[in-house]
């Protein structure tokens, strides 16, 4: 079993749409979204049933004409180890979810 | 106790040790057969059998090398068996096909069924063989002295961000370049403080300061006993920056 990219990211976009939607930003809202969006994520890769550990990061962002840049870098195995990362976006919010799956 | 100066003595064995062979088809004859071995370990294995059993370890023709030997132990048996994975390679004999060990690197069809309670490696028996590279170090969960520390890593975090970014301005242009820096940065120097067996990943938001508000969380599945995350946020008047190492222990 290796990481798959293309199932990763259909699960994030999924849980972003159904969580956030067409929703205008709302600063009550947020904690919640950043929340739901992560925990439906990391429920619907562990009922994957795959051996891995997961790693699922939200960043959730008004859009104000403010720059944002995001970078990881990992210490792993290439072979066993991936991650996805998937930019979201509506009129009023910027999404950025990544997922790192790493093997046992 | 068997008669150490006959050749062909047979010990009478003790249930236990019959039991024992037929779960790991173990052989102390092997040894003996490899021309690759240094014979140091074939010499302090054989004292270590003479002193613990008195059962004497001596080269035989392959005739009498179908007579079951009762191993020492079973603790000594898996050594032994570890240390044949690692040496064994030499296949032309037949008595190495038709005497199963617990792991082999050729294996034979009939050698799975007495040793599949065994895996000393941790990998299920019935993968392909494969290269064994490192030795087992038996070992299930990080030394104490080697785990994710948070509280001291979030320090490392915090300076190395203050030292870091400072005054810095932010620009559109160089953001991203100073974010994959960032990352790296903070890589490395989390990787010098060197914990053995841990997976680091390091993930940094830079962003421009700005009247907008900004929510960053992450939840994980993992070990709660072995694995752990640090946190550091740092602002100046332009920019933000978070960072996130997390550690995860690998077996």
């Amino acid at each position: 079993t290796a990481f798959v990219v293309e199932d990763i990211s259909n699960i994030i976009k999924e849980a972003v749409d159904t969580t956030i939607g067409s929703s205008p930003f709302q600063t009550a809202r947020v904690n919640a979204w950043t929340s739901a969006v992560v925990e439906t994520c990391l429920s619907q890769l562990a009922k994957l049933g795959k051996p891995f550990k997961y790693i699922v990061t939200c960043i959730v962002m008004q859009k104000n004409g403010a720059g944002l840049h995001a970078a990881s870098s990992c210490f792993w195995d290439n072979t066993t180890d991936g991650s996805c990362t998937l930019r979201w976006e509506n009129k009023t919010t910027y999404c950025i979810v990544s997922v790192f799956g790493l093997g046992l | 106790m068997p008669d150490s100066t006959s050749s062909t003595a047979k010990t009478p064995l003790h249930p236990m040790f019959e039991k024992v062979i037929l779960e790991t088809g173990l052989q102390l004859k092997m040894t003996t057969h490899h021309a690759s071995l240094s014979h140091d370990p074939v010499d302090q294995f054989g004292e270590t059998l003479r002193s613990e059993q008195g059962v004497q370890l001596k080269s035989r023709g392959a005739k009498d090398l179908r007579k079951p030997r009762p191993p020492p132990l079973v603790v000594k048996g898996a050594e032994l068996s570890r240390r044949n994975s690692m040496l064994s390679v030499n296949l032309s004999s037949p008595f190495l096909r038709r005497e199963s060990l617990t792991i082999t690197k050729h294996p034979s069809p009939g050698a799975w069924v007495h040793s599949s309670r065994l895996s000393f490696s941790g990998l299920p028996i019935h993968q392909p063989p494969r290269e064994i590279r490192l030795e087992n170090t038996y070992k299930t969960g990080p030394d104490d002295s080697c785990r994710f520390d948070a509280n001291h890593i979030q320090q490392i975090l915090q300076s190395t961000l203050d030292g870091f970014l400072g005054d810095a301005l932010y620009s559109a242009a160089a953001g991203g370049q100073l974010s994959r820096t960032l990352s790296e940065r903070l890589r490395s120097q989390i990787r010098d403080i060197s914990l053995p067996r841990y997976k680091l990943i390091s993930f940094v938001v830079v962003g421009q300061c700005s009247n907008h508000d900004l929510q960053v969380a992450s939840r994980c599945l993992w070990d709660t006993q072995t694995d752990s995350s640090a946190v550091a946020v740092f602002q100046n008047s332009s920019l933000f920056a978070v960072a996130i190492i997390y550690g995860v222990y690998f077996e």
